[in-house]
């Protein structure tokens, strides 16, 4: 007896999930089309869907706040040239959570419930390996921003990565460190990074430079000492300290550097410094006057100036984003990739994947002789006059290779106090130190 | 050599704080039986109080390490009225009331967060000269972190020792049942063990979060398990052991961070998981079960 | 439907398969064995990086990723490679994890241990590619088949149902079983389970172990359908999400623990998504969390059982009625008829020996500076119950705990029919047939009171994990014998009534019958009671005497510790006096009422 009554409570429960799918569903037959979104030849007006698929929870929310504010600002200065062939975009954010396993069903979600889905701007975390295949199978492009080397051959053609690997990342950071005049330093990463990766790479190439890496340190993410690293870092005398640590991790061990030393030396830190929430951190336990002084981190650059860049902060400011944004390569990167996604959908006259993915690295190519537009609008105005356009976005030239990356090149990006901001310095040369 | 009596001195700082909250964590636990997984918590409350107090109120850091700590003393007592005691009533199982505790921590922990944001806070202390002494180096700041864990601890010794307070908490953790049949108010007792352990947890978040120069709602969390640690090594209930736990968790992790930096957490318990190989109820095992024996 | 959906809903399902196979094997350990494993989420994902290290090929032919093993091995292997590789973590991290007694100590442990592991896979790039994880790992026969997107999500949803079928058929086996019964018995009060001949710390372990494989093939089959693993994939406080689940849904109960998984699935990851958005995702979580957290509180405060509660066996069921009424018959005479030979096989088995010796040499045991048991000898009258009295803190208890391996003596020798037994562990020295009573009553609430019975019974085939695994029927006809023979035993005490209540609802006297009873289906040789009046109505106390005399008369040896002199006087032979952990002096009642010294030390204080 008690038995059938739990089967009858499974069933119910069953019947929940159902009717919770047919919610989902519910909601894109009101708007009268399937879903998917990769049907584009119906007539009429309808919104279309950038799905926003991203950590908006945990400790990488911010790559999903970052990444839904390029979205949106992308959308408003879209619509504002009357949307993509005459339909206007719509972000909507779906939580990944950061978590691979938690990643697809929620990748599954999105492809049901987004009424006509035409873009994806896709994971940057460790949520991104699950989350690809999915999106493969369903034959949904997507952009990203992620590091990860392993994609640095792949060959999906629903695959864009609009920021350079990570590949590139270590060299360049030894190159400027190089170059800045400092020849013998101390090399700190956090345990949870990619020795392989990054370590490997940046001593191979400062090696090469002719630098010594007088003290090199692996050390625990988010411990509450590190006073003895710290010494052993300072007993090796480096003129800089080189690495990457996590937002609590700089924290603790630059104010343990600081209190050691009786100030700070130079230290050079990876793209992940400009993250949001690395200053907040940092900042108030050191002094953001220490941090302007002494910190420099090596990000890919942004053009910072021109038409497209202030369109670009135009609408970021419009959105209500965080200025900090707006001074991101990460975000006007997406903000870039969103754009360059619509004008491929101009281009080739459809919202059908398949159709226009293929046009995705013709809009920011470069191809001699091509027009070159910084906006959404310039794009299609363009376009509808018969030429062959080069779009050069707020974040400069994207041009992607065979693999689908945009190789771009790096800069460093030193705090201003005053401006709570990062304030970009002159670009290192391409392919710095490879 | 120089660079281990280097580390020892550091080692020193950060068994001072683990002893403070150690202390405070297995003190409540002898006294009320129930294994607070909500301490860390505890610890957060306050460093977000003293925070208030520093830097919006702009009070000196003693003053505002007072306020941290009452505002522990403050939570713990209300949290153990309003929820721990009538679980307890309730005859709610061992396990049950550590899932109860998993709970409140999930609770204060997502409170905080809410007010708090996602986003890092620090006590903006200007920087100390460095203040070397028999090879270690410390700021001022850190010294008094020590005086500080001292101080306490010896009050804590002279409270069991010399006051009828603390001889009826000793009494009660070594058997409630008999202690109030001798007319030992086991309720207050509870009560003031719970105000002390707050009040230590206070004090240990507060120092913890100096000593990180950052804090969040999750770094009371995630500093919990070195403190239960420090007092599974020494035998829960038993706040000398926890005591010796916290200078030999302290100590080991600063010397083994000059050999395995990327590791040094894991040393730190691996000596926990060796302690109870081979002594599983802790180190001071023996001592715990005597007054349980004694007494029947 | 659109593909789409149909990619969706079957993407749930495999899920809610995972999670449920990662509930049973929770719910065992914890609901069943009572073992709080904090570090649960460790085996989900430990069976997932062995399952995609042992699908993968060989890491030299990857870029940019290293990981041990790379076997390549064909399915279902790497996912019978993940269910052993968690019981060999299983069997590592619980071999000391499950060593302190108090199981919140454990957790704790194990919730170190799990931290541990996250930073050691972390920060060791060699074993599965640190913080990247390991990525591209084939589905299951998905090259072979070359079947369209959504067929091949059929398929997987398949074979997801396979291995939930095999992985809750043997959980049903298991926890059908006499030996989960004996897992219950720990769960609730594992020093009674122990002083019954359970070796709580084996069986622990096993449960334990068993759970680990489980988690582990959840975790593999979750990594085959998602094709990546890495640290971000499983949080240590994930762990805590299970627990809620199968709190909510029910601890003992598998239907309980689908249905938790159900909720894991249901609740906390999908519905979020469909209600209302905020404009901060950040506290859109932490009130998720939150809610999470008062969801725990409210269900120990108002449902401690769950949704679900554990099912209650109604044993009294499966003896034949016939059985019954002869017992009833045979009970009715000797209750009543004080003077009416009561033989020794009517109560169960203990006429088959002949009545234990025990002899006790200098035995010691200090805690500290103080010596509460010191250089104590005496020497039991077989067949004959000796009293052993005494002020408090004289070290009675103590004894009784030195006697029956509760607890180990420093120094002497306990003679079990002449073997010595001192420093053995208390189930050893139980199988010898010395079986404890506990001053508080100990019985084992959540089990039925012909549950507690059978608890204690030797030899029952099933009651081991290797028995358990036979399947039921191996273990009937036995079950059946002793079912029987607690009948007649609950027959003798007038408590067939309650045979099918949980032991936890009864008074206390009638707990302390059920505590005797349970002593004596354990068919002891010496019994040590431990103030078996504490706390009974005197009516109840007469009754409890009379089974006393009752077995004295059929030659149970028995060492009785009690206060109620009265009772001493009346149903032990001898009396043994203690004072500061030694003997004061030995003799009847009678005597010792006459002897100055105990008077001083005892009687008259």
């Amino acid at each position: 007896m008690t038995l059938r009554k739990h089967r009858w409570l499974a069933a119910c429960g069953l019947l929940a999930t159902a009717s919770i799918t047919a919610a989902g569903c519910s909601s894109n037959s009101s708007t009268g089309a399937p879903a998917g979104g990769s049907t584009g030849s119906s007539g009429g007006t309808y919104a279309l869907t950038a799905g926003v698929l991203h950590a908006f929870t945990g400790q990488n929310a911010f790559f999903g706040l970052n990444a839904q504010n390029a979205c949106k600002a992308a959308a408003l200065q879209i619509n504002a040239a009357g949307g993509i062939m005459g339909h206007p975009m719509n972000c909507t954010a779906f939580d990944t959570k950061g978590d691979p396993a938690d990643a697809v069903p929620v990748t599954q979600r999105m492809l049901v419930s987004a009424p006509h889905l035409v873009m994806v701007i896709g994971p940057d975390g460790s949520d991104i390996p699950s989350v690809l295949p999915v999106l493969q199978q369903a034959k949904q492009p997507e952009m990203n921003t992620v590091g990860d080397p392993r994609y640095d051959t792949q060959t999906s053609p629903y695959f864009w990565r609009l920021t350079p690997s990570d590949s590139t990342q270590a060299p360049a950071l030894a190159y400027y460190t190089y170059h800045r005049g400092y020849t013998k330093i101390a090399e700190v990463f956090t345990s949870d990074l990619s020795a392989q990766t990054t370590t490997t790479p940046f001593q191979n190439t400062f090696g090469k430079l002719g630098g010594t890496i007088v003290k090199a340190l692996t050390i625990t993410p988010d411990t509450s000492s590190y006073q003895t690293e710290v010494a052993a870092v300072l007993a090796a005398h480096p003129q800089a300290i080189v690495g990457e640590m996590d937002a609590q991790t700089a924290a603790t061990f630059l104010s343990e550097v600081r209190q050691q030393n009786g100030g700070l030396i130079p230290v050079i830190m990876t793209q992940r410094a400009i993250q949001g929430d690395w200053v907040p951190a940092v900042g108030p336990a050191i002094g953001a006057a220490t941090v302007a002084k002494y910190v420099t981190a090596i990000a890919p650059a942004l053009q910072a100036s021109g038409t497209a860049f202030n369109a670009f902060k135009a609408s970021m400011a419009s959105v209500k984003a965080n200025p900090f944004q707006a001074k991101n390569p990460f975000v006007a990167a997406n903000f870039d990739g969103v754009i360059a996604f619509a004008l491929a959908m101009d281009m080739a006259k459809s919202l059908d994947p398949s159709a226009y993915v293929a046009d995705i690295p013709k809009i920011t190519a470069g191809a001699p002789g091509a027009t070159v537009v910084s906006t959404y609008a310039q794009g299609v105005a363009a376009l509808k006059a018969g030429k062959t356009i080069d779009y050069v976005g707020a974040a400069g030239p994207m041009v992607f290779n065979q693999y689908g990356t945009a190789n771009r090149p790096y800069a460093p990006w030193t705090y201003n106090a005053d401006a709570h901001s990062w304030i970009m310095g002159t670009t290192l040369p391409e392919n710095a130190g490879l | 050599m120089s660079q281990i009596v280097l580390s020892l001195g550091f080692g020193l700082v950060t068994a001072s704080i683990l002893a403070l909250g150690a202390v405070g964590f297995t003190l409540q636990f002898g006294v009320t039986n129930l294994f607070n997984l909500a301490f860390g918590e505890n610890m957060t409350v306050s460093m977000f109080v003293a925070y208030l107090a520093l830097v919006s109120l702009h009070w000196n850091m003693w003053a505002a390490m007072a306020a941290g700590a009452v505002a522990g003393a403050v939570l713990s007592l209300g949290i153990s009225r309003l929820v721990y005691l009538p679980f307890q009533r309730r005859g709610t199982s061992q396990f049950a009331m550590v899932m109860v505790t998993v709970a409140v921590s999930f609770i204060l922990k997502n409170v905080l967060q809410m007010f708090s944001g996602a986003t890092y806070y620090s006590y903006q202390l200007p920087p100390e000269p460095p203040i070397r002494f028999l090879g270690m180096v410390f700021d001022a700041r850190q010294l008094a972190i020590i005086g500080l864990a001292a101080t306490s601890l010896l009050g804590m010794h002279l409270l069991f020792k010399y006051t009828r307070l603390g001889k009826a908490m000793r009494a009660t953790s070594d058997n409630a049942a008999l202690a109030r049949s001798v007319g030992i108010p086991t309720n207050r007792v509870v009560s003031a063990a719970w105000v002390l352990s707050g009040l230590l947890a206070g004090l240990a978040g507060v120092a913890l979060a100096i000593d990180l120069g950052s804090f969040n709602s999750g770094t009371g969390g995630s500093y919990l398990l070195l403190i239960v640690a420090a007092a599974v090594f020494g035998s829960v209930g038993e706040p000398y052991g926890a005591v010796l736990g916290a200078v030999v968790i302290g100590l080991t992790s600063e010397v083994a961070a000059i050999y395995y930096p990327q590791l040094k957490d894991v040393v730190a318990f691996a000596i926990l998981v060796l302690v109870l190989l081979l002594r599983p109820d802790g180190l001071r095992a023996g001592r715990v079960q005597m007054r349980a024996e004694v007494t029947v | 439907m659109s593909p789409a959906i149909v990619s969706y809903v079957a993407s749930l399902l495999v899920y809610l398969g995972v999670n449920a196979i990662a509930c049973w094997g929770l719910n065992l350990q914890f609901g069943v064995g009572g073992v709080m494993n904090f570090a649960f989420i460790l085996y989900q994902a430990m069976g997932a990086y062995i399952t995609a290290v042992l699908t993968l090929p060989s890491a030299s032919t990857q870029v940019d990723e290293k990981y041990i093993l790379g076997w390549h091995l064909p399915w279902p292997l790497p996912l019978a490679g993940a269910a052993v590789g968690g019981a060999v973590l299983a069997l590592a991290v619980g071999s000391f994890a499950l060593r302190p007694r108090r199981r919140d100590f454990q957790a704790t442990v194990m919730l170190v241990v799990s931290i541990i592991a996250a930073t050691l896979v972390t920060s060791e790039q060699g074993w599965f590619n640190g913080n990247q994880g390991l990525f591209g790992i084939p589905q299951p026969f998905a090259a072979a088949l070359s079947l369209g997107v959504n067929s091949y999500y059929w398929f997987f949803l398949a074979i997801t149902v396979g291995v939930a079928t095999l992985a809750l058929a043997l959980i049903i086996l298991l926890t059908g079983s006499p030996w989960s019964r004996r897992l219950r018995a720990m769960r609730e009060n594992a020093e009674a389970a122990e002083s019954l001949g359970v070796n709580v710390r084996t069986e622990s372990l096993k449960v334990y172990v068993t759970g680990g494989a489980i988690a582990a093939v959840s975790g593999g089959l979750l990594v085959e359908f998602i094709g990546a693993w890495s640290p971000a994939a499983w949080g240590t406080g994930e762990t805590f999400i299970f627990f809620v689940a199968i709190i909510v849904g029910g601890l003992g109960n598998n239907f309980g623990a689908f249905f938790g998984a159900f909720l894991v699935l249901g609740v906390f990851l999908e519905l979020p998504a469909y209600l209302p958005q905020m404009s901060n995702t950040n506290i859109e979580e932490s009130m998720q969390s939150a809610a999470i957290g008062v969801l725990i509180l409210a269900f120990l405060w108002w449902r401690p059982q769950g949704i679900f509660p554990e099912r209650k066996r109604n044993l009294s069921r499966a003896i034949p009625a016939g059985a019954r009424a002869v017992a009833v018959a045979e009970a009715a005479g000797p209750v009543l008829d004080g003077k009416k030979e009561h033989s020794p096989q009517r109560e169960p088995d203990s006429g088959t020996a002949a009545a234990g010796t025990l002899s006790v040499r200098d035995l010691s045991r200090g805690f500290g500076g103080v010596q509460a048991v010191d250089g104590l000898s005496f020497d039991l009258a077989p067949g004959q119950v000796t009293g052993l009295i005494g002020p408090n803190g004289a070290g009675k208890s103590t004894a009784l705990k030195l006697i029956a391996g509760a607890i180990a003596p420093s120094s002497g020798e306990v003679l079990v029919d002449g073997v010595n037994v001192a420093g053995w562990p208390a189930h050893k020295v139980a199988r010898l047939g010395v079986i404890r009573t506990f001053q508080h009553t100990s019985e084992f609430g959540r089990l039925t009171v012909l549950e507690n019975l059978l608890t204690a019974a030797p030899d029952q085939p099933g009651d081991t994990f290797g028995g358990a695994l036979l399947g039921r029927r191996h273990a009937r006809a036995r079950q059946r014998e002793l079912l029987a023979k607690a009948w007649a035993l609950l027959a003798d005490f007038q408590l067939t009534a309650a045979a099918d209540s949980y032991a936890g609802q009864l008074s206390g006297g009638q707990r302390r019958l059920v505590e005797i009873m349970r002593a004596l289906m354990a068919q002891p040789r010496i019994l040590l009671l431990d103030e078996p009046m504490a706390g009974v109505n005197p009516t109840l106390r007469l009754v409890i005497e009379e089974h006393l005399q009752r077995l004295r008369d059929g030659g149970l040896t028995m060492l009785m510790v009690e206060h109620e002199l009265g009772s001493v006087e009346r149903v032990c032979n001898s009396v043994i006096v203690m004072a500061q952990g030694r003997v004061l002096a030995t003799g009847t009642m009678a005597e010792l009422r006459r002897n100055e010294e105990v008077l001083s030390a005892y009687l008259a204080g």
